[in-house]
């Protein structure tokens, strides 16, 4: 439980409020709880750190961050993946500078000492002379507590009383299993990543991609005028969001029946539609969900979100084609997201695919894509108003009150749903969205 | 080599090119640009050693045609582009002109590009630099742009989206 009274009653306002569907502002801007969020939340949380194939070879890294702490993300001479915190064991200088790279060892500008990329010490300057007496066992890189991965996907948690990942992610390991186990031979990631900074609290954009659909109505109009949707956006909203417990979530569009005209497998192309049909891994459910999938979006509390849907490069020109993005919504201060974001692309998918599929993601999900860049600016307005002294006077509340009972919207849960967790339908809800700040409650206030 | 007069034409069209674009006058900025153009924007990184490119091999902000540069501004003019509703204020600085003529009507131009940019009353404006390789094509009296690679000098981008035009 938090020590500052102030942070503690704020907490215990969020506890009373949030079952009414109403979230107090200062969540997205207070210093307090930004402080206690990197705190309770990323020093515990299994946090997304990289994709399996940016590192393929041994010696090969990248520079990821937990909370706003530098990591290096990297795999030792014996391919066994490794995650240490980038500071020198003398003075704490940080010993990596790159995005990515290759390298055997990592040297410290200040002094020198160098280590091995499975983070023994193996030397300074002047070894004999300086440093005959210290024991190279206790002065290795730190190395996050626990890393592990799922379909190539690499999470690390800085807690060595945590769960395993598999229980964390709970019933989303399902869903995990369905949308990026498709492909038996998994996926590789396609170019760097696009980073940017946008002014928000970095919560906003995890519970955008935790089944806030609602927006599409309005917000990505512009798309819907110049041809994007394939499927008109009211029937789009009769799709199903799901609780995937401990503040997991995603939302499906999806076909009524597998005869529907519209887009099935998520789009993606014939060739890579057998290999998920050939997929044995695959249940005869998950079969099913993944015949009918238009679009699969979701976050894995608490900042890494999802997104496969068919989209074109250029609706005049070309056909959509399924594409598959990532995220990281990196914490950069109570009201600052650094915005990470990848294509990934499926093992043997064909260059033609890959290419049309990147080209199709740039357009439409990166910064100057039709789609994600309207979706920032209000994520900024959120933030903004969550600053505000009038706000929190007089009104302090965003509403979560979607689907709050029956009377309140069309949302109605669904008994019959193929998977696990807790399952409404149409997409007139925010259930989820109250569940990723359930989650976040009970971290906070633990 | 190019003559001096080719020259001047050149950096004529650049300079135009950018009034257009700070104009906002993006139909007619269109028209500069050649049926069979492609508009490329790598990603930056920096990479772990000095001799490596710090552009990446497959990753890009713009990988564009002159369609979907055109689709582009099809959505700007829908009225909901909210990203650029109000739009940002621009002023574009080209600089520091280089061209040589290769085979027949086809220039290669580099330059560096200055981009000034505001959003509504915000007090604070952010400058984006771009070093640009271009490739021009001399139509009788006019000018069209068939290539154009965009080398961004940020590997964080800055702002909170790319609905510019560089």
């Amino acid at each position: 439980m938090a020590t500052n009274p102030d942070l503690t009653e704020l907490l215990g306002s969020v506890h009373a409020n949030l079952e009414r569907g109403l979230l107090p502002a200062e969540v997205f801007a207070d210093p307090a709880i930004y402080e206690e969020e990197m705190e309770r939340i990323f020093q515990r949380a299994w946090v997304f750190l990289a994709h399996d194939s940016e590192i393929p070879e041994p010696g090969d890294f990248v520079r990821r961050r937990i909370g706003e702490d530098s990591f290096i993300v990297a795999r030792d001479e014996a391919r066994r993946v490794r995650v240490f915190f980038n500071a020198c064991r003398h003075r704490g200088v940080p010993i990596c500078e790159s995005d990515r790279g290759r390298a055997t060892h990592f040297r410290c500008q200040y002094h020198g000492w160098t280590f091995r990329n499975d983070g023994r010490l193996v030397g300074a300057p002047a070894w004999a002379k300086a440093y005959r007496g210290l024991n190279r066992e206790e002065w290795g890189l730190l190395e996050a507590d626990q890393v592990a991965e799922v379909h190539g996907l690499w999470f690390a948690c800085l807690d060595p009383t945590a769960p395993s990942l598999d229980e964390w992610l709970g019933d989303m390991r399902w869903y995990l299993d369905l949308v990026f186990g498709a492909f038996p031979e998994g996926w590789e990631v396609w170019g760097d990543p696009h980073r940017w900074v946008i002014r928000c609290n970095w919560k906003i954009p995890a519970e955008n991609f935790g089944t806030d659909d609602y927006h599409l109505l309005w917000l990505h109009r512009s798309n819907e005028q110049i041809g994007y949707f394939q499927v008109p956006l009211e029937y789009n909203m009769e799709g199903y969001h799901v609780q995937a417990g401990n503040g997991h979530g995603l939302s499906f569009s999806i076909a009524p029946t597998p005869d529907d005209p519209g887009p099935h497998y998520w789009g993606y192309p014939e060739e890579l539609v057998a290999m998920i049909q050939r997929n044995p891994r695959l249940s005869p459910a998950q079969q099913d969900l993944a015949n009918r999938s238009r679009v699969a979006v979701g976050t894995v509390f608490p900042n890494w979100s999802f997104l496969a849907l068919p989209l074109s490069p250029d609706p005049k020109t070309s056909e959509p084609v399924g594409y598959m993005t990532i995220r990281i919504w990196q914490p950069a201060g109570p009201t600052a997201t650094e915005a990470w974001s990848w294509v990934l692309v499926p093992r043997g998918s064909s260059e033609g695919y890959r290419q049309t599929a990147y080209r199709a993601a740039m357009a439409t999900f990166s910064p100057g894509g039709s789609f994600e860049a309207d979706d920032v600016k209000p994520w900024e307005g959120v933030t903004a108003t969550a600053k505000s002294r009038f706000w929190l006077r007089r009104g302090r509340f965003y509403n979560y009150q979607m689907g709050l009972s029956e009377d309140m919207s069309s949302a109605r849960l669904v008994s019959d749903w193929p998977g696990p967790g807790v399952v409404y339908s149409p997409r007139y809800e925010e259930n989820q969205q109250r569940g990723f700040y359930r989650r976040w409650l009970e971290l906070m206030q633990r | 080599m190019i003559t001096y007069e080719q020259y001047q034409q050149l950096c004529d069209v650049l300079y135009r090119e950018a009034e257009l674009l700070d104009r906002r006058e993006f139909r007619a900025w269109l028209e500069l640009l050649d049926p069979e153009l492609r508009y490329v924007m790598p990603v930056r990184v920096t990479p772990g050693s000095s001799d490596a490119s710090s552009f990446s091999p497959a990753g890009r902000f713009f990988d564009e045609t002159r369609s979907s540069l055109e689709m582009r501004v099809a959505r700007l003019e829908t009225g909901f582009a909210f990203a650029e509703e109000p739009p940002a204020r621009t002023r574009r600085l080209v600089g520091n002109i280089r061209a040589e003529r290769q085979e027949g009507a086809h220039y290669r131009v580099g330059s560096n590009l200055l981009l000034w940019v505001a959003y509504g009353d915000a007090a604070e404006a952010l400058v984006l630099a771009a070093h640009r390789e271009d490739e021009w094509v001399a139509e009788g009296e006019a000018w069209r742009l068939r290539r154009r690679a965009i080398y961004p000098d940020w590997t964080t981008l800055p702002l909170r989206n790319l609905t510019l035009f560089f």
